[in-house]
């Protein structure tokens, strides 16, 4: 009997002791942050008012860091179809008001199924076929002046002579 | 007692099990054994666009690399392994290239040899995330007597017309110009391979080519470069030059 709970209690540890590292090697731990040890100190008026202004514009910085942040985090990551070259806005770009126009250019010839669907903060913008260059490398689309501000995704199909399409993606915000 | 002991023991194994499991990446699809003397089905990744060689393709001589292009971001650690006739073959390093890093290639030893090419990848994005995919193709040099010889000429004349290449598969000498013409009144291409990121060779591309128009290339790089046309592609409209 003795054994059996000797047993017992040995396959129960070595079972909490495996979990415990499969738990480390599964989350990326770090180590808690260090606590400052708090200094005594005196400080006079015109200190503690200098700190408090200098405690104010950082977090003024930190908020608009964190403003810039949280901006960026809602844009989509890039994704390219074959042949795409460069855009007009490019990706992640911060314009100061509504492109009137958004242009893809390619290096293989586009056909008419191309299409262009634009969306503002999840709301649709414009979508439908765009215009083709003459040389079919390059397709455009209008964008109203009075999206307004946001985060403009451009989901787009670039097609080609078979009719074989494949989709891509960008984003650009307007205003600050 | 001692029964719930081993019950207890079996779960907390269990357990570990399925934890040790779900962590690293998916990688089930790079370790799927192909089956050899039957083309394996093609295994496509998240964000694959196409490859060189194509999947399903046969060639006579065996390709110089093999290229994989996607439509986001590669990262490290992407890899690329290839057997032939189920032997793992030595091949060079996977790099990652291209403006926006889409393209995935690794070298292939002149020495490969005929036999069912079965390559298998894993594509690793910038979150470290990674998927597995896999294609095949056959290396049978048996295959080259088929292809009109024409080495030895400085030029060669290939013409497009009723949705074919005529001849579309020819062996030239390097430094050969070949000039593709468009004898018919709908519009053709002559592109590299893979549909449709044509990047195998790169240069090798024509735009669109009206009636009468034509395109030339000169092969300067040994090898055999499988090309077709974008519009006619689906209709079989391909062909293929072996430079030597």
């Amino acid at each position: 009997m003795q054994i059996k709970r000797t047993r017992l209690i040995l396959l129960l540890l070595a079972g909490i002791i495996t979990l415990t590292f499969v738990a480390a090697a599964c989350s990326s731990s770090s180590p808690p942050p260090s606590r400052p040890t708090a200094q005594p100190t005196v400080l006079s008026a015109a200190d503690k008012a200098a700190m408090e202004q200098k405690a104010m514009e950082a977090k003024a910085m930190e908020d608009k860091a964190m403003a810039e942040k949280a901006m960026m985090a809602k844009l989509p990551d890039q994704q390219f179809a074959a042949h795409f070259v460069d855009s007009n806005p490019k990706h992640a770009a911060t314009l100061a008001q509504v492109p009137g126009a958004i242009t893809l250019n390619f290096n293989f010839t586009l056909s008419d199924a191309s299409t262009i669907t634009v969306t503002r903060d999840g709301t649709q913008v414009t979508s439908g076929k765009p215009i083709l260059s003459s040389n079919k490398l390059t397709m455009t689309t209008t964008v109203p002046s009075t999206g307004g501000n946001g985060t403009y995704i451009v989901d787009y199909k670039a097609c080609w002579p078979d009719n074989s399409c494949h989709i891509g993606k960008f984003a650009f915000t307007v205003g600050s | 007692m001692y029964r719930r002991a081993r019950w207890v023991s079996a779960t907390v194994v269990a357990v570990i099990a399925l934890l040790l499991a779900s962590c690293g990446p998916d990688t089930r699809a790079a370790t799927t054994t192909p089956s050899t003397g039957s083309l394996p089905a093609q295994q496509v990744a998240a964000h694959y666009v196409d490859s060189a060689p194509v999947h399903g393709k046969t060639f006579a001589l065996a390709p110089d690399k093999v290229l994989i292009n996607f439509d986001f971001s590669l990262a490290e650690p992407s890899t690329i392994t290839m057997t032939v006739d189920g032997k793992l073959l030595q091949i060079g390093a996977p790099t990652i290239s291209g403006p926006n890093s889409l393209h995935l290639t690794s070298t292939l030893p002149a020495n490969a040899g005929d036999g069912l090419c079965v390559v298998q990848y894993t594509a690793c994005w910038p979150d470290k995330s990674c998927h597995g995919g896999q294609f095949a193709f056959a290396v049978d040099s048996k295959a080259k007597s088929t292809y009109l010889d024409v080495t030895g000429k400085s030029e060669v004349v290939i013409e497009m017309k009723e949705l074919k290449f005529q001849p579309a598969r020819i062996s030239v000498s390097k430094g050969t110009k070949v000039t593709w013409i468009n004898r018919e009144a709908v519009v053709h291409f002559v592109n590299t391979d893979p549909h449709p990121s044509h990047n195998n060779l790169p240069g090798f591309n024509s735009l669109d080519l009206k009636e009468g128009q034509i395109y030339s290339y000169t092969f300067n790089q040994a090898g055999e470069w499988a090309y077709h046309c974008s519009a006619h592609f689906p209709q079989g409209m391909v062909g293929s030059v072996i430079v030597q």
